[in-house]
């Protein structure tokens, strides 16, 4: 007898034991996936429990009508958000300007939205004239929470509003920027490539403004680095080209270690488009 | 919308796409030497927004060449560093600021041209990527110039530049 206790010249050695057991294996396995047997009925895989049924989304293309459907629902996000900031009664005293810029801002997307809708309708395309939910689910109600309190989620409210309010303005302003030129290298036409960042540059105009309220003077302009923080302080140009890297929001009341919470946005992608199925509601 | 195309841009610059482009390659070589000129004539603080944005103008030049390869423009556009040499090199800072706020107003508008005639995408993506931060030189040399209203910053009524004007 061996080590295995199987007799090498017996007919059931260790070999023919594979053998034979693996055979076994295929076989029941090879029934029991072609089989219709009583525990699947409807020739379906067993299971257990209740699954609740689930509806798929329509296909949809990323084409012009939905970029341009997709900017338009930009537009909306930041006049929603500046018509709530302008709401909140904080721009006073030596702010009370910033509210005029927070107007012109508003009324630029006001007259942006009815550009890209224009382009839209002549197109015989569907508008779509609202904000963009996942947008404002992912990014702005996070960052209004932040800022404002929201006591059903344990969150306290900033206690630097104004300060907060400002990077948001300039979050959202940069994001619309580098969604126009994202958008630009999917636009199938040249000239609604061309009206994309006529806009798109608007926007820029808009990010920079807010960069020089918040860092304001020669300092500002250019790139520079929080010495505290070690993340880049708002500059108003912060590099030669145009990024469409991931934007860093930071807001709230800071943590006992002087800390704030950073939010990072990112250009809407496939699941944020308004695609020609989506409608306002 | 029109039905969409099912036939994809091409990526990169064809033969219409290289006239255009190498004409804003040229523009922005004479940029780059306008604002050099201009940095020996600026004040300490507008020297170092004139020396950014001029090695921003540089990387354009650089860019468009790479994308050019052997077509690119040899040389800047002496048309049109002629035409500003003079502004560019001589005046307060808030003149300079001036001279060099309506020349990114016009290259903004230039730009926007280009992009609206192109059909390459790599030549769109980047002339994208240049009028998005040439808008933003704007608004921050409106406020060097002096300029309070949020119309002189964030307006812009400039005429493009065209090669008839300023032949390569």
């Amino acid at each position: 007898m061996n080590a295995n206790n199987f007799e090498m010249n017996s007919s059931v050695n260790r070999r023919r034991f594979f053998l034979t057991g693996g055979f076994a294996i295929a076989t029941t396995t090879l029934l029991a996936a072609c089989g219709k047997g009583a525990q699947s009925p409807k020739g379906e895989y067993p299971r257990i429990g209740e699954v609740p049924p689930t509806t798929g989304l329509p296909n949809g293309e990323p084409n012009d009508e939905v970029l341009l459907r997709t900017a338009t629902s930009l537009e909306f996000n930041a006049i929603d958000t500046y018509k709530k900031v302008l709401a909140l009664g904080l721009f006073t005293g030596s702010s009370a300007g910033t509210a005029a810029v927070v107007n012109r801002f508003k009324a630029d997307h006001e007259a942006h939205a009815k550009a890209l809708s224009g382009i839209i309708t002549e197109a015989k395309g569907e508008t779509f004239e609202c904000a963009n939910e996942q947008i404002n689910k992912l990014y702005i109600n996070p960052a209004l929470d932040l800022i404002l309190g929201n006591s059903d989620a344990g969150i306290e409210p900033s206690d630097t509003p104004l300060e907060d309010v400002m990077a948001l303005a300039l979050g959202l302003e940069t994001l619309a920027a580098s969604t126009y030129q994202f958008y630009v290298s999917m636009l199938s036409q040249p000239k609604l490539r061309a009206a994309a960042m006529g806009i798109g540059e608007q926007e820029s105009r808009h990010a920079a403004v807010l960069a020089q309220a918040i860092n304001p003077g020669v300092a500002g302009i250019g790139p520079s680095t929080n010495k505290d923080t070690g993340k880049p302080n708002p500059a108003a140009v912060p590099g030669a080209f145009g990024s469409l890297g991931t934007i860093a929001v930071t807001v709230g009341k800071r943590s006992e270690a002087g800390t704030k919470t950073t939010l990072n946005m990112e250009t809407p992608s496939l699941n944020s488009m308004a695609f020609e199925y989506a409608k306002c509601s | 919308m029109s039905a969409p195309t099912t036939t994809a841009p091409p990526k990169q610059p064809t033969k219409s796409d290289i006239a255009i482009l190498q004409f804003a390659h040229g523009i922005e070589l004479a940029m780059t030497a306008l604002y050099t000129k201009a940095s020996a004539a600026a004040g300490k603080d507008l020297k170092v927004v004139l020396d950014l944005f001029g090695g921003h103008h540089l990387a354009y030049a650089q860019s468009l060449a790479g994308l050019l390869g052997r077509s690119a423009a040899t040389t800047q556009n002496a048309s049109f560093y002629t035409a500003f040499l003079s502004a560019a090199s001589s005046g307060s800072d808030a003149e300079l600021a001036g001279t060099f706020l309506s020349l990114e107003n016009s290259l903004v508008k230039t730009h926007l041209g280009v992009l609206g005639t192109i059909t390459g995408t790599d030549g769109a993506q980047l002339i994208a990527s240049i009028i998005s931060v040439q808008g933003r030189h704007a608004a921050v040399l409106a406020s060097l110039a002096g300029k309070k209203g949020l119309g002189d910053i964030l307006d812009n009524a400039a005429e493009p530049l065209d090669s008839k004007t300023y032949p390569a």
